[in-house]
């Protein structure tokens, strides 16, 4: 699969820059894909990610506890939106510190659902973001993508396929 | 191989933005306000030394309550917030006390003396004002 890390410009700001992916010659990114599936059936709630984003992106930053942490494997940053257990949303995002983040895809999370493995979609776009995030760390670690703390960006080869050697 | 250094490309979201255009400034700022306020507590909890668990204790909750708090999306009450401001030892809420402004009048007083039955002082003031207010008065004193 490949993909590639863009810049949601709609959303960044001083204290974090947010990203998202789009997937192969995909027109729109994971995050828009969410945000359309979801829109008819839970407006008031994607409202309130939206806002809670912007937040984070110009008052704030990308503060751990806004989000439910280790929602992949140890260290990948994978993680989730911070959901009450009365919201029907799920949205995963990669953390890199407080001033990057990049939004994944989502799904339902209904009442009775404890684990991800219980549902279908969500357990789909968890993988899909783990995945995601381990190319990119493998890209870390080789020294081809590397952050920019002075403005919260990320640079370096940003195109990636993750069915390249090694990952 | 040439080491490729870019900046990602921008990417404007059509969806996003619509999104972003139904919400009010009013409805943002609460947002703002909420996630700020999470941020101090969870800022002073750090200074302090003191974990989720170590509130919960301290405030009588459930660890998942102050996860919430600390999540950005939680609706205090004032109380809540008075409690924990009482044990992290801040002011979460401040109540200032509104001070009156000291009233400064400009007046051109005009004296006259009248000698009426009793020695009747009248003072007429004048266009009497004060910011935002515009008084006439009259003054009577009795000279002994």
């Amino acid at each position: 699969m490949k993909f590639k890390i863009v810049k949601l410009i709609n959303y960044s700001g001083v204290r974090a820059s947010v990203y998202s992916v789009i997937i192969d010659d995909d027109s729109e990114t994971l995050f828009d894909r969410f945000t359309k599936e979801y829109v008819g059936l839970y407006k008031d709630e994607l409202s309130d990610i939206a806002k809670r984003i912007r937040s984070m992106a110009t008052e704030t930053g990308a503060r751990k506890d806004f989000f439910k942490e280790n929602e992949g494997v140890p260290g990948d940053g994978v993680c989730a939106l911070y959901d009450e257990p009365d919201k029907k949303m799920r949205l995963y995002c990669i953390r890199y510190g407080t001033e990057i983040v990049i939004l994944g895809g989502g799904g339902e999370k209904p009442k009775n659902i404890r684990a991800l493995q219980e549902s279908e979609k969500l357990k789909k776009e968890n993988y899909l973001i783990r995945e995601i995030s381990k190319a990119i760390s493998k890209r870390i670690r080789n020294k081809e993508i590397w952050f920019s703390w002075e403005d919260n960006e990320i640079i370096g080869n940003l195109e990636l396929d993750t069915d390249e050697e090694d990952y | 191989m040439k080491k490729i250094i870019k900046k990602a490309e921008n990417y404007r979201s059509k969806v996003l933005d619509d999104l972003l255009s139904e919400i009010t400034p009013e409805e943002q700022r609460i947002t703002d306000r909420r996630m700020k306020l999470a941020a101090r507590i969870a800022d002073v909890m750090e200074e302090k030394g003191m974990r989720k668990k170590d509130l919960a204790k301290a405030m009588g909750v459930q660890p998942s309550l102050v996860t919430k708090w600390l999540s950005g999306t939680h609706n205090f009450t004032a109380e809540t917030l008075w409690k924990i401001g009482d044990v992290l030892g801040i002011e979460l809420i401040t109540l200032r006390e509104e001070k009156e402004e000291p009233v400064v009048y400009r007046a051109e007083i005009n004296v006259r003396q009248q000698v009426m039955n009793e020695s009747l002082i009248e003072y007429e003031v004048k266009n009497m004002t004060s910011i935002g207010k515009k008084k006439n008065l009259l003054l009577t004193s009795y000279s002994n």
